[in-house]
């Protein structure tokens, strides 16, 4: 089978994993989480404990009446640190920010995908544009091979609304990946959550971000 | 555990695949002209593929970045899969427990379907 180890750019989003001087955090995907927000004292980089809910609503994004908003923090917590870590270059011009590692090669083209919940059939929920007809909050780009370009999470920009079975193909529409014995094979994304000028419905949600891919 | 698979090579010669869907054993299968391949189905029963030029199967996985079940694999579905001229036949397998285990879905694609073209051209067997 093949192995898939997710990574978060945490130094410098110009970097690629095997460049030198690359700092990338393997996320642990049964403890880490990722955190998006305004940001605060409390919920920022470096801060050395788990943010309580108060904490995260108190750094809750404030919708913008006439303009589209950024969220504008990305944030692992990471557990076995016990620290949060941001994210480098989300929702900027940037490469180098979500890393997806595989061991071998796939058998078709992994792929990202945002759904309501583990059950991967429904995207009700707001920020997935369920409920309000609007499009989907969550903008990806692969940036496997190029720059998303300026703005790209933005309306018109060069993103995907992912939701359900609107996907981000990772490998840039160009199918399954090969990887040479004891090498591997690395694509990029980045990923923003951007909401709709005065949008009506203020909300507090989860939602599951999910790699689908595949072996022989 | 049983077998996933058998197949029947035209020199009269068996090969028996792995036992467990981490473990396939598909790239190993030898490079020559398969006549029939056997696939166990999750109910025990077997589905037959032959007079194909050439053979493709496929674990699809997800991984969940957040959620209940997040940093688990769980697998959804395997593909098996034959290519004749500019046809593949592709049978898709329900791997979920009280969701579609067992279920099989039967579709034609021509071979200038995208997600045909983008599969791993290495791992086309027979």
């Amino acid at each position: 089978m093949t192995n898939l180890t997710i990574k978060i750019n945490d130094t410098d989003a110009d970097l690629a994993v095997e460049d030198t001087g690359a700092s990338y955090v393997d996320l642990d995907l049964d403890m880490d989480y990722l955190i998006w927000t305004a940001g605060s004292d409390d919920v920022q980089d470096g801060v050395t404990h788990e943010p309580t809910e108060s904490e995260l609503n108190e750094a809750s994004t404030i919708i913008d009446d006439s303009v589209e908003t950024q969220i504008a923090h990305c944030l692992l917590f990471d557990y076995s640190a016990t620290e949060l870590k941001e994210v480098i270059g989300m929702g900027e011009n940037k490469r180098y920010v979500f890393a997806f590692v595989f061991d071998e090669d796939t058998a078709s083209e992994p792929q990202l995908e945002a759904w309501d919940d583990d059950n991967h059939n429904s995207t009700d929920k707001h920020v997935l544009g369920g409920i309000s007809g609007y499009d989907s909050m969550v903008k990806a780009v692969c940036t496997t091979s190029l720059l998303p370009g300026a703005n790209w999470a933005k309306t018109g920009g060069t993103h995907t609304d992912l939701a359900g079975n609107t996907v981000l193909k990772l490998n840039d529409g160009n199918g399954a990946i090969t990887v040479d014995s004891g090498e591997e094979g690395i694509l990029y994304a980045n990923i923003a959550i951007v909401i709709p000028a005065s949008y009506d419905y203020p909300a507090i949600e989860t939602f599951t971000l999910v790699c689908r891919y595949s072996w022989s | 555990m049983k077998p996933l698979y058998h197949i029947l090579f035209e020199d009269g010669i068996q090969y028996v695949g792995g036992n467990n869907f981490f473990d396939t054993k598909w790239k190993q299968i030898p490079n020559k002209k398969i006549v029939k391949l056997f696939y166990r189905l999750p109910g025990g029963d077997y589905l037959l593929l032959a007079g194909y030029d050439k053979y493709f199967h496929m674990v699809e996985a997800v991984k969940n970045l957040n959620g209940k079940n997040k940093g688990k694999i769980i697998l959804e579905n395997v593909y098996l899969m034959g290519k004749k001229g500019d046809k593949v036949v592709v049978y898709k397998i329900g791997l979920l427990l009280n969701k579609n285990l067992g279920k099989i879905e039967k579709q034609i694609k021509n071979l200038e379907d995208k997600e045909i073209k983008g599969l791993n051209p290495n791992n086309w067997v027979g």
